[in-house]
């Protein structure tokens, strides 16, 4: 395809199928004073500069397990001194699918990278927010450092239940509720070497706002209640569950086991007269597992249908 | 008239703690069945 | 028309380019030729009531088992049969 020619450490995992790249700039080496003995790598700092806008349009593509549809991208890049400016002035994707589907996505930033040490990449996050289920996620605007661990906050508004709990596979459990919520995260891309980037949550918070809304949670095997007596009460008011306080902790471990402390309050009408109940639900829950099997069951590309297919098969062979 | 009952709700919520631990086993069995669904001999492929 | 007689007549149907796989897990008439669409129905109907039956084995939506399906009838479509994509009768 015509990107792979052009860009020379073109990631093996990308691939775009569709759009338009149009670049145009300047470039100037300035050659008097250049002498055998200098020091090329310090000669190119001190009188290398280049200009150039780079604008992508209408790019469909997957990256790695993410397919994206229709990015956008509108940048400056400047290089003088050894250090390159690009200024993103419009990054937007129209939709990305990684089991989860998201999107519209919109990055406003700009980013200082030293020419010879990419690594330690400045970026100016001026703006990141994210549509994802009928609600909005954003990044506060901040400056960060890609060689040190990167904290942020992600802020979560509006969150639609119901869209959550559709994309989320397993037919059991329905919801409805408008959620807010504050994750402070943090990501470390500098150990790029040994693994994966670390990603973890401490202490992120995500409750319902008023009025609350309804959780039905029908665990159809009726075996369940069978074998667990005490948790028959449970199930019984969890069938049609309206609260009026959901209010949830959230961490993520190194090892990304997500944890859930859930305090529910409210009651089922038809339970116990509709007696009022509160509940401490602790749910651990294992996302890498949860994103395959969202993406087994997503409308995803053949092509990362092989991708998890290879993982899944790594991971049974891994663990025979 | 009807003597009316007055039946007295008990007034302290009741209190439930649960322990869960989600398991994701079960896309990846799916997705074994359905290949056994899909192969020649199921004859409805 | 029995089950089992739908069932024998499917691969020389699908070798004969009448009926082809759709990414809903379902068989699709492409040419309503001899009696194609009678094997649609008898084998869909079985099928159904498969994934019905996973999805409530293994709490799932029923949607999730017949997308599953669907990609999973698709990979293994051999050559030259049709297959739906995008609404349009391709061969693979």
């Amino acid at each position: 395809n015509p990107f792979s020619e052009t860009f020379v450490s073109w990631p093996e995992l990308l691939s775009a199928s569709a759009g338009k790249l149009s670049a145009k700039g300047r470039f100037q080496l300035a050659l008097r004073g250049m002498s055998s003995s200098t020091d090329f790598r310090k000669y190119l700092q001190n009188f290398l500069s280049a200009q150039s806008d780079i604008t992508l349009s209408g790019i469909d593509g997957i990256y790695n397990e993410t397919e994206f549809k229709k990015l956008n991208l509108d940048s400056r890049l400047h290089l003088t001194k050894g250090r390159v400016q690009t200024r993103i002035e419009k990054l937007d994707v129209e939709e990305a699918n990684h089991g989860l589907i998201v999107g519209p996505i919109e990055v406003v930033a700009e980013m200082r990278t030293p020419l010879f040490d990419w690594q330690a990449t400045e970026v100016d996050l001026q703006k990141a927010e994210v549509q994802v289920f009928d609600g909005k996620a954003r990044l506060a605007p901040r400056v960060l450092q890609l060689n040190q661990p990167v904290s942020a906050e992600l802020l979560l508004d509006n969150i639609n239940l119901q869209a959550l709990l559709q994309q989320y596979p397993s037919s059991e459990i329905q919801g409805t509720g408008l959620l807010q919520g504050r994750l402070p995260f943090s990501l470390d891309l500098s150990n790029r070497s040994n693994k994966k980037p670390v990603f973890f949550i401490a202490d992120g918070r995500l409750y319902a706002s008023d009025p609350g809304g309804v959780l039905q949670y029908q665990a159809d095997s009726s075996a369940l209640k069978q074998t667990h007596k005490s948790m028959e009460l449970a199930l019984n008011l969890l069938e049609d569950f309206h609260y009026k306080v959901l209010d949830s902790r959230i961490s993520l471990d190194e090892n990304q086991k997500l944890h859930l402390k859930l305090r529910l309050q409210g009651n089922n009408p038809k339970v116990e007269r509709g007696r009022q109940v509160n509940f401490n639900i602790q749910i651990e829950e294992d996302l890498p597992a949860l994103i395959t099997s969202m993406q087994i069951s997503s409308q995803i590309s053949n092509t990362i249908q092989k991708r998890i297919q290879e993982k899944l098969q790594n991971r049974l062979n891994s663990n025979q | 008239c009807t003597p009316a009952v007055q039946v007295e709700l008990p007034k302290e919520p009741i209190n439930i703690n649960l322990n869960v631990k989600i398991q994701h086993e079960i896309l990846i069995k799916i997705d074994k069945e359905l290949d056994d669904m899909f192969s020649k001999s199921s004859g409805l492929f | 028309m029995s089950l089992s007689e739908a069932m024998s007549k499917l691969g020389q149907t699908k070798q004969e380019g009448l009926v082809g796989e759709q990414p809903d897990g379902y068989l699709g008439v492409v040419k309503n030729k001899n009696d194609a669409k009678n094997i649609v129905s008898l084998i869909n109907k079985a099928r159904k009531e498969q994934y019905q039956k996973m999805a409530k084995e293994h709490k799932l939506k029923l949607s999730d088992v017949e997308a599953l399906a669907g990609k999973k009838a698709i990979q293994k479509t051999s050559s030259g049969h049709y297959i739906k994509v995008d609404g349009k009768w391709v061969k693979k």
